[in-house]
């Protein structure tokens, strides 16, 4: 309006003043490109206006008799009629085709939203948070993601401040919704649409994925349980096929068994149950270790007296070579879960080494002499390193092709126990071959040096 | 005397195999790994192998497929895996039988002596007498205790005389469904247990707790007596 209001005066004085050198078509035409430019810029009804207003300003100024609303030539009275006409008509193509350009702009700039959000969400910023809060870094606008429950609606994600103005609520299926703060209709329906779909698309993924891992952690759960049942169901099986091949033997009443036979027979009795006893046990502590029941009774101990313990009914104990001090600091430790930790790694150490190499366990101060490393050394084939880890896994042995009837709980339960006592479990390499556990005790701070007796 | 091989990697059971064994008159041979067992086998001729298939250096079906390679001495298998698939498995590879640990020991006897006994050559021993029936194979003829004769259709018949010449051994369902309607029928076991069950009808005491008509899950049937 202000354009026209300034353009037709001003084109008006300028062609007063130059009255005699234009045509009275020239100065239709000067017109019709102010309405154009009027059109352009204010729109259709303001230069159907501008249209009207030129056609009087023509007629007052510049057609015959000048000064007055009469014109005398009929063909200039055709001339005004035809000006406003075409002006009305190419304003309204005009104003038509502005529009277009302006939504076809508008349509461009929701695409480049669009897409960007499709971006995002396909770079791997999968969740309804990541398409809120490009919703917030794009448009400037407060949103919040919500999910139907029983108990009314509760908040999924957000993003941005909101400063409790009007909300646009848009749906996104049954049960989930979008709320932006914004005037209804203020920013493309669509835009909003699609940011609304892909933040409940990427609920739903986000609640797949969960799903997947879960239902992946259940199966890897349910591999280790059927191994394990196996397993199980091997090593108490093993040790029992002798008890019983032996038992009913010796009920067979036709063959007169002689004190000889009867006594081996008795002893593979008695070797059979030792290996249940010693399987059970590791099975009791390993549930122990599952369920957290283990409670560590810390106390000063001397590890010269834990050690033979727990060689104690070992399947080849005999053979360790065992170099344990007994001036060593006391150690702060629980005996009875010690004991545990080192029987196990005794029997994993005896069970892995080759004959006429028997394993060693030494006992030495570390350098900053606050802890005791117990050290159990054989000279076995070893571990490679990249499997080091899984070693101290359940159940690592599985299936029923083993050396010498391991049960693959031995390592499991000295780690865990030695987890629950804060004490520490390396592997090492043995110099040569084989393999070194270490185990850290802490020197007892109540009595750092033993009692020395005077002579 | 018979030589008894048995490969097992567990000394203790070793030992009180060897122990009953040799106290029967059977001559025993032990291996702790698959690879001595089979140089064993090559070695003494056993007149029967025991192997366990839980073996340190080789699966005891490796071992099985070994001997099968070229010699036909009877195979028991030993083992502790009790699923239906691992029995399958070893009495594809030719095993002849499947004890499962734990066992007790009249039972693997009772296994051993049937895998050792010679297949009954057709003229010899043709009457097979149970507490419950008697069964002439030459005549064709089985009579209850009682004294009636008992009527059988001819591959009744033929199931219940493949059964009692194997008696005491295990017949797989594959070799019954061969031997009795022939190659092309060697997957149809639904024939095998709708005739066993007639048999069993006929010659059982209680056909639902059957004494000489065994099933033995997975892998085929027994005729015991």
């Amino acid at each position: 309006m202000a354009v026209a209001a300034l353009a037709l005066p001003g084109l008006t004085v300028v062609l007063d003043v130059t009255r005699g050198r234009l045509e009275l078509v020239d100065e239709l035409l000067l017109y019709l490109l102010v309405v154009v430019v009027v059109t352009l810029i204010g729109g259709l009804w303001p230069s159907v206006l501008a249209a009207l207003a030129a056609g009087l300003l023509l007629n007052w100024y510049f057609t015959p008799p000048v000064h007055t609303w009469n014109v005398d030539a009929p063909t200039n009275v055709l001339a005004l009629f035809l000006f406003i006409a075409t002006a009305v008509t190419v304003s309204a193509v005009v104003h038509r085709a502005a529009r277009a350009s302006t939504l076809a702009a508008a349509r461009a700039a929701e695409a480049d939203v669009l897409l960007a959000l499709a971006r995002t969400v396909l770079a791997g910023d999968d969740s309804p948070q990541a398409v809120l809060d490009h919703l917030h870094d794009t448009l400037g606008l407060a949103a919040r993601f919500e999910e139907r429950t029983n108990d009314g609606w509760i908040l999924l994600a957000s993003a941005g401040e909101g400063d409790g103005g009007a909300t646009t609520r848009i749906p996104a299926g049954e049960s989930l919704r979008l709320l932006v703060q914004v005037e209804p209709g203020t920013v493309g329906d669509r835009v909003l649409d699609g940011f609304a779909a892909q933040a409940a698309a990427a609920c739903v993924r986000h609640r797949l994925r969960i799903q997947a891992e879960q239902s992946e952690a259940l199966a890897a759960a349910n591999r280790m349980r059927t191994a394990l049942l196996a397993a199980v169901s091997h090593d108490l099986r093993t040790p029992l096929a002798s008890v019983k091949a032996s038992v009913s033997t010796l009920r067979q009443r036709d063959i007169t068994w002689t004190d000889t036979d009867r006594d081996a027979l008795l002893a593979t009795i008695e070797d059979g149950a030792d290996r249940l006893t010693a399987l059970i046990a590791n099975l009791l502590d390993m549930s122990r270790i599952h369920t957290g029941a283990v409670e560590p009774f810390i106390r000063a101990v001397a590890l010269d007296e834990i050690v033979p313990l727990a060689a104690r009914g070992l399947d080849g104990a005999a053979q360790l070579v065992v170099d344990v001090p007994d001036d060593l600091p006391l150690v702060c430790t629980d005996p009875v879960l010690l004991e545990r930790v080192l029987a196990n790694l005794f029997a994993n150490a005896l069970r892995y080494s080759p004959p006429g190499r028997p394993p060693t366990v030494r006992a030495e101060r570390t350098g900053d002499a606050s802890t005791v490393a117990i050290l159990v050394v054989d000279h076995g084939e070893g571990v490679p390193a990249a499997d080091r880890a899984r070693i101290f896994e359940p159940f690592q042995q599985l299936g029923d092709r083993r050396p010498a009837g391991g049960v693959g709980l031995g390592l499991a339960v000295a780690k865990g126990f030695a987890e629950a006592m804060s004490v520490h479990l390396t592997v090492l390499d043995t110099a040569g071959g084989g393999l070194t556990m270490q185990v850290d005790v802490p020197v007892s701070r109540a009595v750092r040096h033993p009692v020395r007796t005077q002579p | 005397m018979t030589t008894v091989l048995v490969i097992d990697d567990d000394s203790d059971l070793l030992r009180a195999l060897r122990i009953n064994l040799s106290a029967r008159d059977y001559r025993v041979e032990t291996a702790g790994e698959g690879g001595a067992g089979l140089s064993a086998v090559a070695r003494e001729h056993p007149d029967a192998v025991i192997v366990d298939l839980g073996l340190p250096d080789m699966d005891g079906a490796d071992v099985i497929r070994g001997v099968r390679g070229w010699s036909s001495v009877p195979i028991i298998v030993l083992s502790a895996r009790d699923q239906e698939a691992q029995k399958v498995a070893a009495l594809d590879a030719g095993a002849d039988d499947y004890v499962t640990k734990p066992f007790g020991m009249d039972e693997l006897l009772a296994r051993l002596r049937a895998a050792t006994r010679r297949v009954l050559p057709s003229a010899g021993d043709p009457v097979i007498e149970t507490a419950d029936f008697r069964l002439d194979l030459a005549a064709k003829l089985v009579r209850l205790a009682s004294g009636d004769a008992v009527r059988l259709t001819p591959t009744e018949w033929q199931l219940l005389e493949t059964l009692a010449r194997n008696r005491g051994r295990l017949v797989s369902r594959y070799q019954l469904l061969q031997q009795v309607w022939g190659p092309e029928y060697q997957t149809e076991t639904h024939y095998l247990r709708v005739y066993i069950a007639q048999l069993r009808r006929k010659l059982e005491p209680d056909p639902s707790r059957p004494r000489y008509l065994l099933t033995e899950p997975g892998m085929g049937y027994r005729f015991s007596d």
